[in-house]
């Protein structure tokens, strides 16, 4: 299964938008001369009803004007700015150059305590104050190639079948459930067994059972749904699936999940795919009877492809430490590595300076 | 001294009983009086026992009222507060204050916010800059004449939305050719720093010419603001400017009719309010956002009336009306400086009414226009957050007070038509027993209230998008109206006591215990919309009706009134749940408030000291910890009157300077504690 995606993809699923502007291939760069502790900025990421990505090239320190279709396939620009989120370039190259990698030094740890910000710490820092951890940052610091982290675009459905790379065998996960939010529906399911047949599934069993509008928990009754890939993919080319029928449907049906068959049509793909309309979770561990309805956006449903950004395991900024919604650096610095080399990277502020949100200043270096 | 005013004098020195001499008083105060706001000046200046109108639009003794009131009358306002209502409120038991974000006022009654609690002046609403509740802090307390508190729903002459209650703010009538002038200085303990004093200013003058009245008021206020930590940028209270100006003329000749006088009166008042205070650095930057706020607020009124009182029948005239209209426009600049929206609220009201009486039936009967309209933008991101949105609706009431000598009975009906929420009617009846002798009075009030409010613009239009910042709040056009049934009951008992002591003077003893209940549905509150916030990755608070709310408490009341001291002991518990049994947050449970003045005739001095406690306050779940959940307020206040002309003023507000911690929000610690600082004033005033 290809789990590489395009970072435009992944955002607009993720955002739901899509993508808008000209359709130019051309693109104008603002060159900046590097400067040791130079600020950048501030660059705008828009306003709080459209907002917009600033791309930044390491290469050259500058940034680059781009439509989103343009940098869905684009190998130019590095790093991504959009609102609060950082998003690395993990676009395929024609030179097979390895996606954009990120590393954060934690340098300044001492601005989380036992996982809670340090308000003061936070609150009282500056960007000129914090000037000497950014200069003590040398290439020294460079970790090796694997410290890295990029940005990973998944399948929530990915996994439900274990690989045994010696034999080429694949059988059913069974354990690995997933939680489905479908048409007012909860449903969570396993792919309970499957028969291989070749690169596909001759057949497989979806085990579920349903959480019905108004209720708290799944059935306690499960139901198998036996699905004759082979047969199925004889006469069509993807087979859908309705929890709500206990059934499968077609397209024009408020289908939840779907599998593509096989091009030779003998059998369905190692694949599962969720709905447009719908969101789902993991439950490897099993621990989930039911889902609350009224507090499900804190239980992690994702659409069918998410992106888990690198910056999101050292976050760069802390909420409203006084009460008072401000975005506040933790001015940590981050190393960024793309195919010429490493760079220091640390962010100053998400303000310009009247205040107004969404406008990045940063240091960077080359290494 | 004409007339009556020697048969006044008379009275009140003769040994009759103190409720007769009232009541003798009342019928001699009422005679030549066209106005309810002349009788109350009248009954005031004379000391004697409240006249209210709040209740049945007509005035009543206080003892003689069919609802509970409680009156703070101007003496008391001019001894509590020199510049807006918001320095007096805190005085009346029961009334819970808050200050909001904004920096203004807001009032709790009986468990009620202040989105049902009707602030009105002169028996007319106010706008509300928030889109739902009054800001005290708007109310030029240099223009009172009394204030009637109303508990629960008793009244159906107000709207039904008064679920909590009414205040009804009567504004002062026409004094013979007369200025003053008064000036006030003030310094907060915590004061910033070069700014040491605030100052207040305000000059009345009235003139008499033929057969019209003129008055004006102007009040000047520069408050400097404080702060708890200079060291920070964030300031705790904004430095202001406000600016009243009041002009009015009266007229009481007019000869519309043939065989009645008419009186027409036109009021206008402008208000302009300046706010500014630092809250932040621009994290990153070197630049510091503050909170902004510059309004501007005209009010024009208009009103007709025939005279209340029947002169040669000396009692209330067999037929009267009076017809309002008040016009008021608020454009309000406000918000954090890189978050600026404009605000622009009209609001428009006509009222008339018909009172009908005969020797023990009072029938009031009317009806109202009323039209709201709001707009909000943020013309930096040009978003529109209201998008000029109105309302409107039309009232009609009847409300008929029943009056034998032992007991009262009054019923009403209110009907209403919304533009967007169609026809609604809602009903109270309240009643009052007398029993007992002369020397043990006892009086026994209960009412039932029905209320109705349908949900505000805002609350159905407004789209708060802080979605760069995660989160949004947005109004909802499918809210259902709030309903709610109250039930007060309220026993009182007087009498004199101490007759006999050797130690002590006489005194009057009054006793009051209040218990009240109701039960609330479709209540609206902002409420996190799990489905919204999952679809669109932000946090989403959506305003929602509530089912059910359950509101309970009891107020219990001691007052001890010797000819020089008074003393007043006043406790209010509260308890306040939705269905789910949880409390309903910024509701203290306990609150005592206790005062004692004293007079001194000679020197002409008045001394008012009072203290406020309130604990155990419900809080949001969200506060990571409680700093703290009761406090103590302490105010002592001194006039004194040199000579005709010259008085002069001392205050220290917040004696033990209890305010909330500097620190509570950035440790996200809930602390009930208000945001105050001790403030001492300096004040004279001259009379010319």
């Amino acid at each position: 299964m290809n789990k590489k995606f395009t970072l435009a993809a992944c955002l607009s699923a993720a955002l739901g938008l899509t993508a808008c502007g000209s359709s130019s291939d051309s693109t104008e760069k603002t060159i900046i001369e590097p400067e040791a502790g130079l600020i950048y900025g501030p660059f705008t990421t828009g306003s709080i009803g459209e907002p917009t990505f600033a791309y930044l090239d390491l290469d050259t320190l500058s940034m680059i004007e781009l439509t989103e279709e343009q940098a869905n396939t684009s190998t130019e620009w590095d790093i991504a700015f959009k609102r609060t989120g950082i998003f690395l370039n993990n676009n395929d190259s024609d030179d097979e150059i390895s996606p954009v990698g990120l590393y954060f030094t934690n340098n300044n740890s001492d601005f989380i305590v036992d996982g809670s910000a340090v308000v003061d710490k936070f609150v009282n820092a500056t960007a000129d104050g914090e000037l000497d951890d950014f200069i003590a940052v040398t290439s020294v610091d460079v970790p090796a190639d694997d410290q890295f982290s990029t940005d990973e675009t998944n399948g929530i459905l990915d996994d439900f079948y274990n690989y045994d790379p010696a034999t080429h065998q694949v059988t059913a996960a069974a354990d690995h459930y997933y939680i489905v939010n479908s048409d007012t529906t909860i449903t969570k399911f396993s792919i309970s067994a499957l028969t291989q047949a070749g690169y596909g599934m001759s057949d497989f069993t979806i085990s579920f059972a349903n959480q019905l509008s108004g209720a708290t928990e799944f059935d306690t009754v499960t139901t198998d749904l036996l699905i004759d890939a082979a047969t199925e993919c004889s006469s069509n080319e993807v087979i859908y699936v309705d929890f709500d029928v206990n059934n499968i449907v077609t397209s024009g049906d408020a289908w939840d999940i779907k599998i593509p068959c096989l091009d030779d049509s003998t059998g369905a793909d190692f694949t599962l795919t969720l709905a447009d309309d719908a969101t789902a979770r993991q439950d490897f561990t099993n621990s989930y009877d039911g889902i609350p309805v009224a507090s499900i956006s804190y239980y992690g449903f994702k659409s069918d492809q998410y992106t888990i950004n690198a910056i999101a395991s050292a976050p760069w900024y802390k909420y409203s430490l006084e009460g008072n919604n401000k975005i506040w650096s933790q001015y940590g610095v981050y190393l960024v590595k793309n195919a010429n080399g490493v760079f220091k990277l640390q962010i100053t502020s998400y303000y310009d300076i009247d205040g107004n949100s969404g406008n990045y200043s940063f240091r960077v270096e080359a290494l | 001294m004409n007339n009556n005013d020697s048969q006044l004098d008379l009275i009140m020195k003769s040994t009759l009983p103190s409720y007769i001499k009232t009541s003798i008083v009342l019928y001699f105060t009422c005679f030549n009086l066209t106005s309810l706001a002349e009788v109350i000046h009248q009954a005031s200046d004379n000391h004697l026992e409240h006249i209210v109108v709040s209740g049945t639009r007509t005035p009543k003794l206080l003892s003689n009222s069919p609802v509970s009131i409680q009156v703070i009358d101007q003496e008391t306002i001019q001894i509590l507060t020199q510049g807006t209502l918001a320095g007096a409120l805190n005085y009346i038991p029961g009334v819970v204050i808050s200050r909001n974000v904004k920096g203004g006022y807001n009032i709790q009654m009986q468990g009620f916010d202040g989105d049902h609690v009707l602030v009105l002046i002169n028996s007319q609403p106010l706008i509300s800059p928030a889109g739902s509740a009054v800001d005290l802090d708007q109310i030029n307390a240099n223009e009172i004449e009394q204030i009637e508190v109303l508990r629960g729903a008793a009244s159906v002459m107000y709207g039904s939305s008064a679920m909590g209650g009414v205040i009804n703010i009567i504004t002062k009538d026409y004094d013979e050719n007369q200025a003053t002038i008064s000036t006030q200085i003030s310094h907060y303990a915590d004061a910033i720093s070069g700014e040491p004093l605030s100052y207040t200013t305000r000059v009345n003058a009235s003139i008499s010419s033929d057969d019209w009245d003129y008055k004006i008021s102007l009040l000047h206020i520069d408050d400097a603001g404080f702060d708890y930590e200079p060291s920070t940028i964030k300031q705790d209270a904004s430095g202001m400017e406000k600016s009243f100006i009041n002009l009015s003329t009266k007229t009481d000749s007019l000869n519309l009719l043939s065989n009645n006088k008419v009186t027409a009166e036109v009021k206008y008042q402008y208000l302009h309010e300046d706010k500014s205070r630092p809250v932040s650095v621009v994290p990153g930057q070197d630049s510091i956002i503050s909170y902004l706020s510059e309004v501007e607020q005209n009010q024009v009124d208009f009103s007709l009336s025939t005279a209340v009182f029947n002169n040669e029948q000396h009692e209330i005239q067999q037929g009267s009306w009076q017809l309002n209209a008040r016009y008021i426009n608020h454009k309000e600049t406000s918000g954090q400086s890189n978050s600026i929206r404009d605000t622009d609220i009209n609001l428009a009201e006509i009222n008339g009414q018909y009172i009908s009486s005969r020797k023990e039936l009072e029938i009031v009967s009317g009806g109202v226009i009323h039209f709201d309209n709001l707009e909000q933008i943020k013309p930096a991101a040009g978003t529109i957050e209201i998008d000029d949105e109105s309302r409107q609706n039309i009232d009609a009431f009847i409300q008929a007070n029943w009056i034998e000598p032992n007991y009262q009975i009054l019923a009403g009906m209110r009907s209403q038509y919304d533009s967007d929420f169609g026809f609604h009617s809602a009903a109270s009846v309240s009643t009052l027993n007398k029993f007992g002798d002369k020397e043990n009075q006892w009086q026994w009030r209960n009412g039932f209230g029905q209320g109705y409010r349908v949900p505000s613009l805002k609350e159905r239009f407004y789209i708060f998008d802080h979605s760069n910042l995660g989160y949004m709040v947005l109004g909802s056009v499918d809210l259902k109206a709030e309903e709610a049934n109250t039930i007060n009951t309220t026993l009182s008992y007087n009498t004199e006591v101490f007759k006999s002591s050797s130690w002590f003077n006489q005194a009057q003893l009054n006793v009051e215990v209040n218990a009240h209940y109701a039960k609330t549905k479709n209540f609206i509150e902002t409420i996190r919309d799990a489905e919204k916030s999952a679809e669109t990755q932000l946090d989403i608070s959506v305003y929602q009706n509530v089912a059910r709310a359950t509101i309970q408490g009891l107020d219990f009341s001691f007052d001890l009134t010797f000819n020089e001291w008074s003393g007043q002991i006043n406790y209010s518990y509260l308890d306040a749940r939705n269905e789910d049994g949880q409390r309903l947050t910024g509701r203290p449970y306990h609150q005592l408030k206790t005062n004692v003045t004293y007079h001194n005739y000679e020197h002409q001095l008045d001394v008012l000291f009072y203290l406020v406690y309130q604990s155990n306050e419900a809080y949001q779940s969200s506060y990571s910890q409680v700093l703290n959940n009761h406090w103590f307020n302490a105010n002592i206040n001194i006039n004194q009157t040199i000579n005709e002309q010259l008085s002069w003023n001392l205050g220290i507000n917040n004696l033990l300077n209890e305010h909330k911690d500097a620190d509570a929000n950035s440790l996200n610690a809930f602390d009930s504690r208000p945001v105050s600082s001790r403030n001492l004033t300096l004040g004279m005033n001259y009379q010319f």
